[in-house]
């Protein structure tokens, strides 16, 4: 990619505060979180548990008004959910009414408010065949398993032919070796589709090994701790990354910027 | 008493498993024809709860024959009794009565109760206000209303299917509302997410999340819109089959007493398996 030819950012998030009210005093979340993510980038947030990732994503959705700061998407001010965006849910939050293939369909009846006709209702088949679940088509939520039913809740997200990707902690609920097989196959989707993606995620391998910058937030509240650029190959699920010097230099990076909260939260 | 069949909700959720729907469309008419008269389509547990049935029948007969036809009778006499309740009684047409009294009450109860349930649901406040009152009168037992509803209603159909509504709304209500509870925002910040107006809020999300509720509701509604509507026709009105029951009891005529009884007993057996299939056939992504 050209250095030169800035691109228009897809996602700037600038000095974005947010406070819930507490018992006592308000519960400050976020305090002065900034971020950008540009067409076809994949940039991570990570941190501690409940140091506001989630509520990040929602602000940067337009789901919940925040107190401070500003998100613009393609130049606009968010303030309510845009059309551009598409969330891939920590719980999957599949409708466990529908069937696979009728997931997907609810992205698309969200968009034209009606009833598809059938070109409609075959890209909405055809998503589903991009995540690998064409024999699964007619499966409700609950004969799947926790890794086909992220990948139905993705399939749902593209299906809004989004300019930008969220996706909270995806592969978080998954086996280890899953998780491995679950990033390898977005990574390659991501590249087809040049998707821009801001993946929230706990995991410091998940981090290093899928994205191409990464937010380190700190826990309560959440502040930009550090932002750590990973110069590392692209197209990374064809190489064997894992195994670079660079990687384990960027690991224990990440490891020494988030070790001061997880030990206090391990001995909390 | 009136026998209420009541329903085992363990049973009902242990029956319900099943993998993914079998096509069905390629079974020849033949081979349907001769699974059909192998039997084999009968579960070992209904073969179970016939011989059941046989055998307390055997025991009603032994018991019968042994005693003052006035308390037991048997049901071989009650078998004989059938065609003469029939005629003089004219149990079809009071039978008709009752069901259409009962399918009004438990209609216009479950409509009145999910509509109230989705609507407080959707507003905090409203359903806090009410919900004190519904949980109490859902509790009560509905027999108490009875004076009042003469009262109000005199001692006609009116009363009685005002007796079936408010045994059956609060069942509907209460758990219409448990089903906006369990949703909770979640669902909702989906539908917000991508896109949904309110209708679609409304039809997408809300309906059909709460349809394994309503249908709860409707399970719970049934056995007690048919004690009321027995109860009404032998404490209100004195018609329908309730009220032949009534005048076969107080004459002592205790064989032709079996005849509705019986009826009334296989009325509500059905109703509770047509409701427990309607919930799986409407609800087919639950285990
Ligand atoms: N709606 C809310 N009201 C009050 N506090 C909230 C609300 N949502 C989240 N919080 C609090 O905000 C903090 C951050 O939550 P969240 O964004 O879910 O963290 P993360 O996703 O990083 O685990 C937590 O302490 C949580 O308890
Ligand atoms: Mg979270």
């Amino acid at each position: 990619m050209s250095v030169n030819v800035k691109t228009q950012p897809v996602l700037q998030v600038s000095g974005i505060r947010k406070t819930y009210p507490g018992e006592a005093e308000p519960l400050v979340v976020l305090d002065d979180v900034s971020l950008t993510a540009y067409p076809g980038e994949l940039v991570s947030i990570i941190g501690p548990s409940g140091c506001g990732k989630t509520t990040l994503l929602r602000i940067i959705d337009g789901l919940i008004p925040h107190d401070g700061g500003q998100v613009k998407v393609l130049d606009q001010v968010v303030d309510e959910p845009p059309t551009s965006i598409a969330v891939v849910f920590q719980d999957g939050r599949l409708l466990p009414w529908r069937t696979v293939v009728q997931n997907v369909e609810f992205a698309l009846e969200l968009q034209v408010h009606r009833r598809l006709n059938k070109q409609e209702k075959e890209r909405a088949r055809e998503f589903v065949d991009a995540v690998g679940l064409g024999n699964f088509m007619k499966h409700y939520p609950h004969q799947l398993s926790g890794g086909m039913q992220q990948r139905v809740g993705v399939a749902r997200a593209l299906a809004r032919v989004p300019d930008l990707l969220l996706l909270d902690e995806p592969f978080g609920a998954l086996d280890a070796q899953t998780r491995l097989v679950m990033q390898d196959w977005f990574l390659s989707l991501q590249r087809r589709y040049s998707l821009a993606a801001v993946l929230v995620t706990h995991d410091i391998d998940e981090a290093v090994y899928m994205s191409k910058r990464c937010v380190v937030l700190t826990r309560q509240p959440g502040r930009v701790k550090r932002v750590v650029e990973f110069e590392l190959p692209d197209a990374r699920d064809r190489q064997d990354v894992r195994s670079l010097p660079e990687f384990g230099h960027y690991r224990s990076q990440l490891w020494q910027l988030l070790r001061d909260d997880a030990i206090s939260d391990a001995e909390r | 008493m009136i026998p209420i069949v009541t329903n085992d909700v363990q049973e009902a959720r242990t029956s319900t498993s099943g993998g993914p729907p079998v096509p069905t469309g390629a079974r020849s008419g033949r081979g349907r024809l001769r699974r059909v008269l192998s039997l084999r389509w009968v579960s070992a547990k209904a073969w179970w709860g016939l011989a059941g049935v046989i055998l307390f029948l055997l025991i009603w007969q032994w018991a019968g024959t042994n005693t003052n036809p006035i308390f037991f009778s048997t049901p071989l006499e009650v078998g004989r009794a059938v065609p003469e309740v029939l005629e003089t009684g004219q149990l079809l047409s009071l039978y008709l009565d009752t069901m259409r009294s009962f399918a009004i009450g438990l209609v216009g109860s479950m409509v009145v109760g999910i509509s109230l349930g989705i609507l407080t649901g959707l507003h905090a406040p409203t359903r806090h206000l009410i919900d004190p009152l519904a949980v109490a009168a859902y509790s009560t037992p509905s027999l108490v209303m009875i004076p009042c509803f003469i009262l109000w209603f005199g001692i006609g159909d009116a009363a009685k299917i005002a007796l079936i509504f408010f045994s059956a709304v609060f069942p509907a209500l209460v758990s219409t509302q448990l089903g906006m509870d369990q949703m909770g925002p979640l669902m909702r910040e989906l539908g917000r997410s991508f896109g949904a107006n309110r209708r679609e809020m409304l039809t997408r999300i809300i309906l059909p999340s709460i349809i394994p509720y309503c249908m709860t509701g409707v399970r719970l509604a049934v056995p007690r819109a048919f004690v009321a509507v027995i109860a009404a026709e032998m404490l209100i009105t004195a018609q329908g089959v309730g009220g032949l029951i009534l005048q076969y009891g107080n004459q002592f005529q205790t064989t032709f007493y079996f005849v509705p009884v019986i009826l009334v007993v296989i009325t509500s057996y059905v109703c509770t398996e047509v409701t427990k299939q309607a919930e799986r056939r409407l609800t087919p992504w639950r285990r």
